[in-house]
């Protein structure tokens, strides 16, 4: 049996001309749409994760420790002084690839507001990092004041402080604001607080609410004059061209080479590994428990091409009777199942990019109708409407505030490939008992 | 003339449960190239089942039936593949009730044996219109089956087993299915086309007017082949 008369078989058992009423057919219908719905989620999750996992390592890497970050100790005399820590730090630009430096105190602090208290991290830094560093100027939005008076200030005598969004809230803070920050000083062995005030200059929002709720920005001279920095831990945020070139493990190396006797360098996957690891394996959850879904939906072709079998058994013994070949009937009915797992596709994947690219408005829209409900419920129930929390479906204290889609157009093809191939190997099973039918049964009994 | 199909000492045999049926028993038959064999005989005799073991639909349980040249094509011995083979350039089968496809048009049930067996599309297409043009439905060709009449099915089918261009036409009961004006157009038609492409033909019927159109007349008489003499008409 040729190939073309398998396809003109196949394509009478999808686009049947005669009967019109089948439920095999109605089966095969609905395997494909099933298929085209458990596109949509797929195509959706992998989308959101990669945007949402592309974002927030983003934010990580650019914010928090930059490509390459240098833990420096804290007995080198070159830290005990602003800019001879300035100056130190400006040496590794010396190794081919470092675009930029940028040393930082950090410390551990306890930040008091109008009414309550919350532990913060202090990033002492250069004033200009908000203008010289790429990821602090593209990745921070200003959402209340501005930063003139934190880059301008005279630190000898002001003490302006750029806060994250999430802290600000639950502080309570406002441009302007003063908040106290406690952090401990050491005397003869014995430990106290330090109070400094600070003004809030700006506040910012890297749109990733677990590092907005813990960041105080101040000035580097700031720390030197005004915190304790008993447990200080000294960093510099190296920056390079790429966050995801070979070149990196080059750079650590020679600056490890250089500098490596009072400073260890980490590249950022060695950094946030913990972090990075827990982003995969939850895309790996969810890409599984979604492919477990056109897992199922697949098997509905299974279904559908056994009952097309049954229905169409007369068929298959006049085809064997004028000469069709076992392998020939067994391909009609694999095409047959491929096409509907092909024709699921077509269906589901624009859906699913559709729904991907407007994720967030989606996601809106479902907030604002179960937030209409609930409230509409506990209206009813006599709750009054003030005390009625908003319920948010993707909380932007685990996730973006924003959901950045990326399309993984790579990983589009392979899962358009897989589907057609899921399809293929269901429908093996029932092709192969097609194929192996005897036409004296049925012309029989027909 | 040499023969085009030998059975020597054929028994058929059906085992159920609780028996065992034979149905044919040392039955041989030798079928020259050219001729027209006609095989009668009461109803259960077996007629069937030996045009569906030529056929390659049923499995013999002993003997040999040899078909083609030089008996290119032992039954027994051939595997599903193979016989898939013999039926399409080989045989032309004609069966009671057509056997047309339902979702395929006229046209498109006639070549279809040509396109499984590689022919191309188009040229499948010219023959199964000339065969549709000679048979007297080329006006209906595109019509499905279920909008053609009893009588024209079946000359669609007559069409379609000799699309192949077969050395062996076997027709079990044609006109079995037709009212008697149909029944005596089809078996005209049936003989006059075995005749204009001068193929062989192995007939099955229980119509008698029909069988006396054939050369050689066998009745199957407790499982074995005896020469028979049609004598009176009808059916």
């Amino acid at each position: 049996m040729t190939f073309k008369s398998s396809l003109m078989f196949a394509k009478s058992l999808i686009f049947p001309k005669a009967e019109k009423k089948s439920s095999a057919r109605r089966s095969l219908w609905g395997a494909l749409l099933c298929i085209g719905l458990s596109i949509v989620p797929l195509v959706v999750v992998l989308s959101i994760t990669n945007g949402m996992i592309q974002g927030m390592t983003d934010r990580i890497i650019g914010l928090s420790s930059n490509n390459i970050q240098a833990y420096v100790s804290p007995k080198l005399k070159d830290t005990q002084q602003a800019q001879a820590y300035r100056d130190y730090a400006e040496q590794f630009k010396t190794v081919d690839g470092v675009l930029g430096v940028y040393p930082e105190i950090s410390v551990t602090a306890l930040a008091a507001g109008k009414k309550m208290r919350t532990g913060i991290q202090i990033r002492a830094l250069n004033k200009e990092i908000f203008s010289q560093n790429k990821a602090f100027s593209e990745l921070f939005s200003i959402i209340e004041g501005d930063i003139q008076s934190f880059q301008n200030q005279n630190e000898e005598t002001e003490t302006w402080a750029i806060v994250g969004q999430k802290m600000a809230e639950m502080l309570e803070l406002h441009e302007g604001d003063t908040f106290r920050v406690i952090t401990i000083k050491t005397i003869d062995g014995k430990q106290s607080p330090k109070l400094t005030s600070f003004k809030v200059s700006a506040i910012v929002s890297s749109g990733y609410q677990e590092l907005d709720a813990l960041w105080v920005f101040i000035p580097l001279e700031s720390a030197y004059k005004f915190i304790s920095l008993a447990n200080a831990s000294y960093t510099v945020m190296i920056e390079t061209p790429d966050s995801y070139s070979p070149d990196l493990v080059r750079i650590q190396k020679e600056l490890k080479a250089d500098y490596g006797k009072y400073i260890n360098f980490y590249r950022w996957d060695q950094v946030h590994a913990a972090e990075f690891e827990n982003f995969s394996s939850t895309k790996v959850m969810l890409v599984f428990i979604m492919i477990l879904i056109v897992l199922v939906a697949s098997i509905n072709i299974s279904s559908a091409i056994i009952m097309l079998v049954m229905e169409r058994k007369k068929e298959i013994a006049i085809l064997k009777s004028i000469g069709a070949t076992p392998s020939g009937i067994t391909f009609s009915f694999i095409i047959t199942g491929m096409t509907c797992g092909l024709g699921g596709l077509i269906l589901g994947l624009p859906f699913g990019l559709l729904a991907a690219v407007n994720a967030n408005q989606i996601v809106q829209f479902i907030e604002k109708a179960v937030n209409a409900i609930a409230r509409a419920g506990y209206v009813l129930k006599g709750v009054p409407a003030d005390e009625i929390n908003a319920i948010r479906l993707m909380d932007p204290a685990y996730y973006l505030q924003t959901i950045p889609v990326d399309l993984p157009f790579a990983q589009i093809i392979l899962i358009s490939l897989s589907t057609v191939l899921l399809a293929l190997l269901v429908s093996v099973i029932p092709s192969v008992k097609a194929g192996k039918e005897k036409p004296l049964d049925i012309l029989r009994k027909a | 003339m040499s023969n085009i199909l030998e059975i020597k000492d054929l028994e058929k045999t059906y085992v159920s449960d609780s028996e065992r049926l034979t149905i044919l028993k040392n039955l041989n038959l030798s079928v020259a190239e050219g001729s027209k064999v006609v095989i009668v005989g009461e109803s259960g005799s077996g007629k069937s089942t030996l045009l569906n073991i030529i056929g390659g639909i049923d499995k013999i349980t002993s003997g040999t039936v040899l078909a083609g040249p030089d008996g290119k094509y032992n039954l027994s011995k051939l595997d599903e593949g193979e016989i898939a083979e013999y039926r399409s350039s080989f045989l032309g089968l004609i069966f009671q009730f057509h056997y047309l496809l339902k979702d395929f048009t006229a046209l498109e049930n006639v070549y279809m044996p040509a396109f499984i067996a590689g022919v191309p599309k188009k040229e499948a297409e010219e023959k199964a219109a000339a065969l549709l043009q000679d048979v007297g439905v080329y006006d209906r060709r595109n019509h499905l089956p279920s909008q053609l009449s009893g009588g024209e099915r079946q000359r669609v089918a007559v069409a379609r087993s000799l699309i192949n261009n077969p050395s062996l036409i076997l027709a079990d009961e044609p006109t079995g299915n037709l009212d008697p004006a149909n029944a005596q157009l089809i078996g005209d038609l049936l003989f006059s086309m075995v005749e204009k492409y001068n193929k062989t033909l192995l007939l099955v019927t229980h119509d008698l007017t029909l069988a006396k159109k054939g050369g050689n007349c066998f009745k199957i008489v407790k499982g074995r082949l005896e020469s028979a003499e049609i004598k009176g008409s009808g059916r």
